[in-house]
């Protein structure tokens, strides 16, 4: 093989792992033996993953932020379908106001945006419930979602709608028959995008979240600070994979909705 | 009995007139080509008649039927897109039904006439297939079945064959003229290929910046074109810009000093014209004297192999050009380019053209 | 097409269908934005107001505490967004060159640290820093033997820049791709040299890309809290960390909130300029 070539396939590679080596780390000390974090791990064990599931803790933390997510991805799904199937409509493009808006979330600090849920929350002394933890996370994982929808939406064929009113259908029943078989894919992936983006938020629920409402990112943020040791690693270990899992079954779509365009 | 009625339709985008005041009719079983360049307003003729588009006036008439406000998923009109607009998730079969079920007809009628369609059109072996998996030609008798199972009063077609290859084209266009004429239904074809319109059609429409400029039997159009635009429409010709008058009922043109007799039979005649002369309507010999008025001579400036013939462009000294056809094998040739050929024009084949 | 009649309607219907959403962010992110805006000019601590103010301003523009911060803060960013262009150009050029397979196994890895907690995240690069992590064996000299490249410039360095490389990544590609390949032959039919054809052609048609996605990254870079946080400790005060510290533990508001105000303009004029630019270029936002 040619020099540059081969310097450029080893880059490449190379860089291929510096991306994926923190995530690789975590999921290789979960099955250390020893009680402490190392790396590379010394002996294998499975044993504190099963601390890690038995742990009533643990297990509220993934119940609780299961059921966070699922919150606010319904939300998402609720408020983001009719605005996305309407703007797709009307051929938005990006400079459009509403355009604009739905990527707010993404640009500004979410820092900022949840200092300023505190400040309003504090100044209407009003503790905030798991459910409005939801709908807060719902106004960060709301763009991802409607950017996989709108993009389904946008790759259909305009004239395939009007191919079917030809041949008799309504309206309604050649949206029906045609463009939502197509758009289930994206409204499936960017659901679950959602779901991925909100049950992984750290800031909001740090700011907000009462001490008794066991979440997962917060739960692992506070033992890093205080009691590290490999059942941190286990339950990143259990996230990675899962998170793995859900890319590789909607990847195409999932790609279109975190291109960083604005 | 007419098949379709089209009166006084026009269509405004804005201040522009895409469609202007378009009338015509085309009677049943008829197959009528409308031939234009992009821009010309024939695919918007076509939505509006298939009710894509409701036109900014006039009137569109079905059989004996006024459908000017007739939803589009309420008439009788078939369409055959330019990209087919075959559903993807569907298989062949259940394209082809779609517009069967929508009817709700019997499952297993619509099984047997998908069937049989699809037999016609020869893609029964492929009907459970995605079109994904199809190539453009089967792609397109797809979307024909599926038109054609519905058996509409028209069926429109949209410039359906540009996007597949020549070859294909041929062979596509014979057996959809075949197919018109055993199952008899009235057929609008949109086509920017000249040689297309013309060998399909019973009579073909030209279409320009949103006028009907004429609408003939294929050789009326091609000899006797009414404006210029048709006849450049129509394959590549003289229109030598004259000066005409009438002399004893025909007309004579006066060709930048130059005096052509015609056979057009006119009574009066505009100040200025155009004279078409197809190519290979006259007769090239090898230069020489001559008393005959109809008679161009002059040197070989440019010559186009075509295959059966040869495209000579002729100048002479005064600058007028002549764009002239001869076989291929004629022995004029052999001389090439800067030959002296005289070039006889037989009045018979001097149109006059107004526009 | 038919008339005003439809497209009046057609509005109707937009503005019925953007509602919920327009309500959801109306409440739940304007107002918080608005507090914050309100608060940063307010004096007084936790929740007593006592007036208009530009003290907390006047206090981060002058104040050295702060003012180490804030440069820390924008070295940080700037580098985070050097690094990120040199380790993700290589990555997205070669994913124009390569073939489908390989593209899209490029693009999963890219695409997953994107989607995995940024805590899980910073935690492994934890681990990889620390004493005994190989990258600071790596580092050899450079490094504390003790915590390593925890707790210093070069490990938070280092961490962040992986975190934000997937939206470099996905910015060059974008633009990367969009060049015409003939444009590469013509170079070379000319006689130019491999090297020559792709630093006069692709690189330079690519450069707008690149400051493209270094202003994404280093809008992106300025705003976060986690990586610093854990990587770069207690100590190692960026703005986000100060506005976490100052608003949760000092109860400091008003100070909280002129620095995430700051932080918002920061990041909204690094997006504003993102946005020009990847608009300009051939590549660039098609949404």
């Amino acid at each position: 093989m040619r020099i540059d070539k081969l310097a450029g396939r080893t880059t490449v590679v190379l860089l291929c792992l510096f991306l994926v080596a923190p995530l690789a780390v975590v999921v290789a000390t979960a099955f250390t033996t020893t009680p402490y974090l190392t790396f590379p791990p010394r002996g294998l064990t499975l044993k504190w993953f099963d601390v890690v599931l038995s742990d009533p803790s643990w297990r509220a933390a993934l119940l609780n932020s299961a059921l966070l997510a699922a919150g606010s991805t319904l939300i998402a799904c609720l408020v983001g379908t009719p605005a996305a199937i309407a703007l797709t409509k009307r051929g938005v493009a990006a400079s459009n106001l509403i355009g604009l808006l739905i990527v707010a979330p993404i640009v500004v600090p979410s820092i900022m945006y949840t200092l300023g849920l505190m400040l309003a929350y504090s100044k209407i002394s009003f503790t905030p419930q798991p459910w409005t933890l939801a709908v807060a996370i719902s106004v960060l994982a709301t763009p991802y979602f409607m950017r996989t929808l709108m993009a389904g939406l946008e790759s259909i064929d305009p004239s395939l709608e009007i191919a079917a009113m030809n041949l008799g259908a309504s309206r309604l029943r050649a949206w029906r028959d045609v463009v939502l078989p197509a758009v289930i894919r994206s409204f499936v992936s960017g659901a679950l995008l959602a779901f991925i983006i909100s049950f992984d938020e750290l800031i909001v629920p740090l700011f907000l979240a009462r001490p008794t409402d066991e979440l997962l990112p917060v739960r692992i943020y506070d033992m890093i600070a205080y009691d590290i040791d490999p059942s941190i690693a286990a339950v990143s270990a259990i996230l990675i994979v899962v998170t793995c899992v859900l890319v590789v079954i909607s990847a195409r779509d999932t790609k279109r909705a975190v291109e960083p365009k604005s | 009995m007419s098949g379709l009625e089209v009166a006084g339709v026009s269509q405004r985008y804005g201040s522009v007139d895409v469609l202007h005041d378009v009338t015509f009719e085309v009677r049943k079983g008829e197959f009528v080509t409308v031939l234009g360049q992009s821009g010309s307003g024939k695919t918007t003729l076509l939505r509006a008649i298939a009710g894509f588009i409701t036109p900014s006036a006039g009137t569109i008439r079905l059989g004996d039927q006024d459908v000017s406000q007739v939803p589009l998923n309420k008439r009788d009109v078939g369409m055959v897109f330019q990209n087919y607009a075959l559903f993807p998730h569907m298989s062949v079969r259940e394209n082809v039904g779609y517009g069967l079920k929508i009817r709700r007809v019997a499952k297993d009628e619509i099984a047997e006439r998908v069937d049989t369609e699809l037999r016609r059109v020869a893609m029964l072996d492929f009907a459970d297939r995605r079109p994904s998996q199809l190539s453009g030609g089967q792609q397109q008798r797809v979307a024909l079945a599926r038109a054609l199972v519905l058996r509409p009063q028209v069926v429109l077609f949209d410039e359906p064959f540009s996007s597949l290859d020549a070859m294909l084209r041929v062979t596509l266009r014979a057996d959809l003229r075949e197919l018109q004429r055993s199952l008899g239904f009235t057929a609008m074809f949109v086509t920017h290929d000249h040689v297309e319109a013309m060998s399909m059609a019973d009579r073909v429409a030209v279409m320009h910046q949103g006028r009907l400029l004429q609408i003939d039997d294929p050789a009326t159009v091609y000899r006797r074109p009414t404006h210029r635009a048709t006849a450049q429409l129509l394959g590549r010709s003289n229109l030598l810009p004259c000066t005409p008058r009438v002399e004893n009922g025909t007309v004579t043109v006066d060709w930048m000093g130059k005096t052509l007799r015609t056979a057009v039979a006119r009574d009066t005649v505009p100040d200025q014209a155009y004279a078409m002369i197809r190519p290979e309507n006259v007769t090239v010999a090898p230069g020489g004297p001559s008393s005959d008025g109809n008679d161009f001579t002059g040197a070989v400036i440019n010559q186009e192999y075509q295959g059966g013939f040869c495209l000579l462009t002729v100048r002479d000294d005064a600058g007028r050009e002549l764009l002239c056809a001869a076989p291929s094998e004629a022995p004029v040739l052999s001389a090439g380019v800067g030959a002296v050929v005289t070039v006889a024009i037989p009045p018979s084949n001097i149109w006059l053209v107004d526009d | 097409m038919t008339g005003g009649r439809i497209a009046r309607s057609q509005d109707k219907s937009t503005w019925l269908a953007t509602a919920p959403i327009l309500a959801l962010y109306g409440v739940q992110f304007m107002v918080p934005l608005a507090f914050v805006i309100y608060t940063s000019f307010r004096s007084g601590d936790g929740s007593t107001d006592s007036g208009f103010t530009l003290a907390q301003f006047k206090e981060i523009l002058t104040n050295d505490y702060y003012h180490q911060m804030l440069t820390r803060s924008v070295v940080l960013g700037l580098a985070t967004a050097l690094l990120a262009a040199v380790l993700g150009y290589p990555l997205a050029y070669a994913m124009t060159q390569c073939g489908r397979r390989a593209r899209a196994t490029i693009m999963a890895l890219v695409l997953l640290p994107l989607l995995t907690s940024t805590v899980v995240r910073s935690f492994g690069w934890m681990v990889l820093l620390g004493g005994d992590g190989w990258f600071a064996k790596l580092a050899g000299p450079l490094a504390n033997p003790r915590t390593g490249l925890m707790y210093s410039f070069a490990g938070v360095l280092i961490a962040m820049a992986h975190v934000l490389l997937p939206f470099m990544v996905m910015t060059l590609y974008g633009v990367l791709d969009k060049i015409d390949p003939t444009l590469r032959q013509a170079s070379l039919n000319l006689g130019a040299s491999r090297v020559q054809t792709f630093f006069k052609i692709t690189f330079s048609l690519s450069l707008g890309g690149v400051v493209a996605g270094m202003l994404l990254v280093f809008s992106a870079a300025v705003s976060t809290f986690v990586t610093p946080q854990l990587i770069g400790g207690a100590q190692y005060r960026v703005i986000p960390t100060e506005v976490y510290d100052q608003a949760v533990n000092l109860q400091n508001w008003s100070i909280a909130s002129a620095l995430a105000l700051l932080l918002m303009v920061a990041a909204l004029l690094s997006m504003g300029l993102y946005t020009r630019l990847v608009r300009g270029i051939p590549g660039g936002a098609a949404v």
